[in-house]
């Protein structure tokens, strides 16, 4: 694969999910999981959930996600041309947008459109964490600690380091 | 009159940044921003360093949600643009991505070089189980106000069938929900 047809790919997909990615950077994951590991085969699920997991961790935006798989699939020059590619064009119109804007009004087209886009972004995160999951090829003990996981996130204020923690204890654990 | 009082009782006026405090301002915030950069934002924004009112950080953080993109990285160029132009946005927009980024390859890099492990990929597989399962809890904790509201679950329950089951691409699935979603919240204001 000639790396610069690499970049190319990479700068033209995030640069297009740039536009959609309303509601912020986890409702690509699906969607890069389809275009890298199904469209594309770049990454295999197991990598693509393995960086996954390393964007969750290590703190900073959800958007390093982006960053990382362009590091993964083409080192410096992908990770940058990635990133940049996911936050350029979204960043010049919220610039735009937001200089026009000083006051932001609270107008009943913009409130609209904020509950119209709600549940969309909220249906794409939920398939964005099922995506990764099946990415993992979870074993059942994986699948029950996914769903306690959703259980301890929703219902208390653990921080989300603990269930992270189990898990790798949990997937070492299986593995015996 | 009242806007007189208004003004001196905003004695937490807000603070403009300079360029390198702007920098690392956002630095900062990467640095603590485990999973949830808005939250640590609004503490570093708004009352750490007093760079925006509480109403402003929410406008902007609003903002940068209803627009496509990641939302504090649209935050980070808004108010770095606000400050010091576009110089500003590279600034705040650096300082929040050099940090994360930098880490996550630095762990990637050792991944490559151990991660044919049985062991690691083990563990590593029970991490991807459980981060898949917060961010299946981000969305239900987001989705609990449409509790009780048939249509923005409808339309919820579309958007995931739509992608995660028959696999349509986002885009499709942005514009060809997007307007009707919009329309029906439109609809219901009335």
């Amino acid at each position: 694969m000639k790396s610069n047809s690499i970049l190319l790919q990479l700068g033209f997909v995030f640069a297009g999910l740039s536009l959609v990615a309303v509601g912020g950077a986890n409702v690509v994951v699906a969607d890069m999981h389809r275009q890298f590991v199904e469209v594309r085969p770049w990454l295999t699920d197991r990598e693509f959930s393995e960086l996954f997991a390393i964007a969750q961790a290590a703190p900073g935006p959800n958007a390093m996600i982006v960053g990382l798989i362009g590091w993964h699939v083409a080192g410096w020059a992908g990770a940058v041309v990635a990133t940049l590619a996911m936050c350029v064009p979204s960043g010049l119109l919220m610039l735009t947008v937001g200089r026009a804007w000083t006051r932001f009004h609270d107008a009943a087209w913009l409130r609209a459109v904020q509950e119209g886009l709600a549940p969309i972004t909220v249906g794409l995160i939920l398939a964005a964490g099922l995506t990764v999951l099946r990415a993992t090829s979870p074993s059942w003990p994986l699948v029950l600690l996914a769903g306690v996981t959703v259980a301890v996130a929703v219902k208390t204020r653990l921080h989300p380091f603990v269930m992270l923690a189990l898990g790798a204890a949990l997937g070492l654990a299986c593995a015996r | 009159m009242e806007t007189h009082l208004e003004t001196h009782l905003e004695s937490n006026a807000p603070a403009v940044p300079s360029r390198p405090a702007l920098f690392l301002g956002f630095l900062e915030i990467a640095a603590f921003s485990f999973g949830g950069a808005a939250a640590w934002a609004r503490r570093i924004l708004v009352e750490e360093r007093k760079w925006l009112r509480d109403e402003e950080f929410t406008e902007a953080l609003t903002l940068g949600q209803v627009l496509p993109g990641p939302n504090v990285i649209n935050l980070s160029i808004y108010v770095g643009d606000r400050f010091h132009g576009p110089l500003g946005a590279i600034l705040a927009f650096s300082g929040l991505m050099l940090l994360p980024t930098g880490l996550a390859i630095g762990v990637d890099v050792v991944l490559v070089r151990w991660g044919h492990m049985s062991v690691v990929q083990a563990a590593l597989a029970g991490v991807g189980a459980a981060a898949a399962g917060l961010v299946i809890a981000t969305g239900l904790k987001m989705g609990k106000r449409f509790r009780g509201r048939p249509v923005p679950i409808l339309f919820a329950a579309l958007a995931l069938l739509a992608h995660a089951v028959l696999r349509l691409p986002l885009p499709a699935i942005v514009l060809g929900l997007g307007p009707v979603s919009i329309a029906a919240a439109w609809r219901a204001r009335r």
